[in-house]
């Protein structure tokens, strides 16, 4: 009885781990979280790439 | 709608994080390289809009229903406006059609995420709220950043007076639900009034017929509510499209017209629609929209009307057109003549057309309206015949209030160049209190230094009104006695005929000589001790979302309005172009408002600039008694 009751803490202990490992690398080792949330970063490599539009366009869509 | 910074459009917010979809890998909706943090490898085979290229598998697995309906969404497919397309070519010439409508028109329609998430593909896209998904659509930032010229400008007030339900803090959700916007569009659907869903003012208003209110009675059934109670829209004529050099899609659309006309009921099959007249706006097709793509795409032009069924978002309680029986019955203008269709058209609108003797009559027996329009300055406006005239003038000094850059592509000729909003007549933003008048003698001396005397007759104009009515009424604070606003501003001159140069005007420096007029200037005490008086009116001139507080100016302290202001939107004193409406409805509408030529009235805004227009044409109506709030809500938001 108090062998499996082991067993079963260490298996428990195994799913939670993995559980919040799992949830762990969709938020905190993700590229796209980590670059996404860091604002400096993106100004630098996206700075200059501005919207553009056709210069003929004229009126209202 | 703010522009976002390119790195804005796609910042995630840590809020995001902690959602039901941000515990989600990005990649199971994204794909790309999630562990790479190189951006080129990170971003290989990622898909930016997955709800687009692959609805059923981003939102599908746990959205199955609503994606599977969502998919022949109206917002998804544009089917009807396919339908019209090929209904005006024939089988010939549809692939050259489709190759258009796939190029500049299909890039119109959405998905899931944007509605949900992002601002929509055809406004540019960029996250709304970090990336967090919103269960209601964000009505600034989502459904006006698409249906933006013909709802949200006059949904707001953009353009006119607004919308009841967006002053009753109403946003688009609240009439246009999941239901109608998540409903598939049957195969056989000919437009869009005909889906089952959309939403009807009746759904809420129920049992009109047998209300208290006579008009109902009377004219439910006959008519569309919105041929009394919306304001004026704009029309659009002539689009054209095609490529540049660059191979970039562009469309130019060649005349922007704000009327209303009243129309025909030409297919009374819709749900709800069984009335005989109904509103109807200019489409901007014509049949060579498409010609970049190959001629006579449109062969069919004929069998599809112009002039369509509109719903404008500008619905009031009280128009113009209904403010009596006579503006409406008998006004051949109110309706659709044969002499407002082109010739290209006239087969199309056949159905549309109201005939003369379609035109219901005049009422003999009407309570006719008592608006005193004895003390309106009428010399405070001129049109482009009238200055065109006396542009010779020697006591006339006419002044361009555009930017620089507009001024140097072309102005009238004659005409210096002054922007209120740039030339130092107010503390700049950094100021202490931002935006405020200088001192009468710093203005008067720039205004000498302009050539412009006291005395002189002054005509300002500039373009949509933005800043002429608001340097009028410095001019007149400073002390110029004859002021006049250019009705229509550059483009009225255009449209009168007339033509422009680039060759800069200045004039000789001579002394303003003027008595400034303290009592036009209030600051933000003198506000709050007046607005007590049941004899005051303060009028807020901003759009409505900044009234409800839904957006602020970057300088406020927060958002929001004075208590007990009213609020008149700037565009509701103007037709398109800066065409300021006639002093007869100009006058019955403030009334309307309770605002009256008996009291003292307090224009404010923003940043006072709006407020000084107001201000121009409450004097201009001959109010006695107008006062300009130019510390604004920007200075009142910081220390109330």
């Amino acid at each position: 009885m108090k062998g499996s009751s082991g067993l079963f803490v260490v298996v428990l202990a195994g799913l939670l781990a993995g559980g919040l490992a799992s949830t762990a690398w969709a938020t905190d080792t993700s590229s796209c979280v980590t670059c996404h949330l860091d604002k400096e970063m993106l100004t630098r490599n996206l700075s200059g790439t501005t919207a553009r539009k056709s210069a003929m366009q004229s009126g209202q869509g | 709608m703010v522009p976002l910074e390119p790195q804005e459009k796609v910042l995630l917010s840590t809020d995001f994080l902690s959602t039901t979809h941000g515990e989600l890998a990005c990649e199971s909706c994204h794909g790309g390289d999630a562990v790479s943090m190189d951006k080129s490898s990170a971003h290989t085979e990622m898909d930016p809009q997955p709800s687009i290229n692959n609805p059923r598998k981003a939102c599908g697995e746990c959205h199955e229903e609503i994606v599977e309906a969502a998919g022949d969404s109206l917002h998804a497919t544009l089917a009807p406006f396919t339908k019209v397309l090929q209904k005006r070519a024939t089988m010939d010439n549809w692939e050259h059609v489709d190759e258009a409508r796939k190029n500049h028109c299909a890039s119109c329609h959405t998905s899931c995420g944007g509605c949900h998430v992002s601002r929509p593909q055809s406004a540019e896209k960029g996250f709304v709220n970090g990336h967090t998904f919103q269960k209601r659509s964000d009505p600034l930032n989502q459904c006006t950043a698409c249906h933006g010229s013909r709802v949200g400008f006059e949904f707001y007030g953009q353009r006119g007076r607004g919308d009841v339900h967006a002053k009753a803090g109403m946003d688009c959700v609240a009439c246009h639900g999941a239901r109608e916007m998540h409903a598939a569009a049957p195969q056989y659907l000919q437009g869009r009034y005909d889906l089952d869903q959309m939403t009807r003012c009746t759904d809420c208003h129920e049992n009109l017929r047998f209300g208290s209110v006579r008009e109902h009675a009377v004219h439910i059934g006959k008519v569309q509510c919105q041929v009394c109670h919306s304001q004026t829209y704009v029309n659009c004529y002539s689009c054209h499209v095609g490529k540049d050099s660059e191979g970039m899609a562009f469309f130019q659309n060649s005349r922007e017209v704000e009327s209303m006309k009243i129309g025909l009921n030409d297919d009374d099959r819709a749900p709800g629609a069984g009335y005989r007249y109904m509103l109807v706006r200019h489409v901007p097709s014509d049949p060579e929209m498409f010609d970049f793509y190959g001629k006579d795409g449109f062969a069919n032009f004929g069998k599809v009307p112009t002039w369509k069924r509109t719903s404008p978002h500008n619905i009031q309680r009280r128009t113009w057109q209904a403010a009596t029986c006579n503006n409406c019955h008998g006004n051949r203008d109110l309706f659709l003549s044969e002499t407002d269709l082109l010739d290209y058209e006239k087969e199309a609108n056949s159905k549309v057309a109201v005939s003369d003797g379609m035109l219901p009559k005049a009422v003999t027996k009407t309570r006719k309206l008592s608006i005193d329009t004895s003390k309106v300055r009428t010399n405070m406006v001129v049109d482009a015949n009238w200055l065109h005239e006396n542009l010779e003038d020697k006591q006339l000094v006419v002044i361009d209030a555009r930017d620089s850059a507009a001024y140097d592509k072309g102005h009238i000729e004659g005409a210096i160049s002054l922007d209120p909003l740039t030339a130092g007549l107010r503390s700049g933003a950094d100021a202490e209190k931002p935006f405020t008048l200088e001192e009468h003698s710093k203005v008067a001396e720039f205004f000498s230094r302009k050539g412009i005397a006291a005395s002189d007759h002054i005509v300002v104009y500039d373009q949509k009104a933005s800043t002429a009515p608001a340097l009028l009424a410095f001019l007149e604070w400073a002390g110029a006695t004859r002021v006049s606003y250019l009705s229509g501003g550059v483009e009225g001159w255009h449209l009168g005929g007339f033509h422009t140069v680039s060759e800069p005007t200045t004039r000789e420096a001579h002394a303003f000589g003027g008595t400034v007029q303290p009592a036009f200037i209030v600051d933000s005490d003198t506000v709050a001790k007046l607005s007590e008086k049941p004899d005051t009116v303060v009028v807020d001139i901003r759009l409505i979302d900044r009234t409800l507080g839904l957006t602020k100016h970057e300088l406020a302290g927060r958002a929001g309005a004075i208590p007990g202001s009213i609020n008149v939107p700037f565009g509701a004193f103007y037709m398109e172009n800066g065409f300021l409406k006639s002093p007869t409805e100009l006058l019955w509408m403030l009334e309307t408002y309770g605002i009256t030529p008996d009291k003292t009235v307090i224009t404010t805004c923003d940043t006072g600039i709006a407020a000084a227009d107001g201000f121009f044409i409450l004097r201009y109506l001959g109010f006695p008694d107008v006062r300009v709030h130019d510390e604004a809500w920007v200075n009142w938001s910081r220390t109330r």
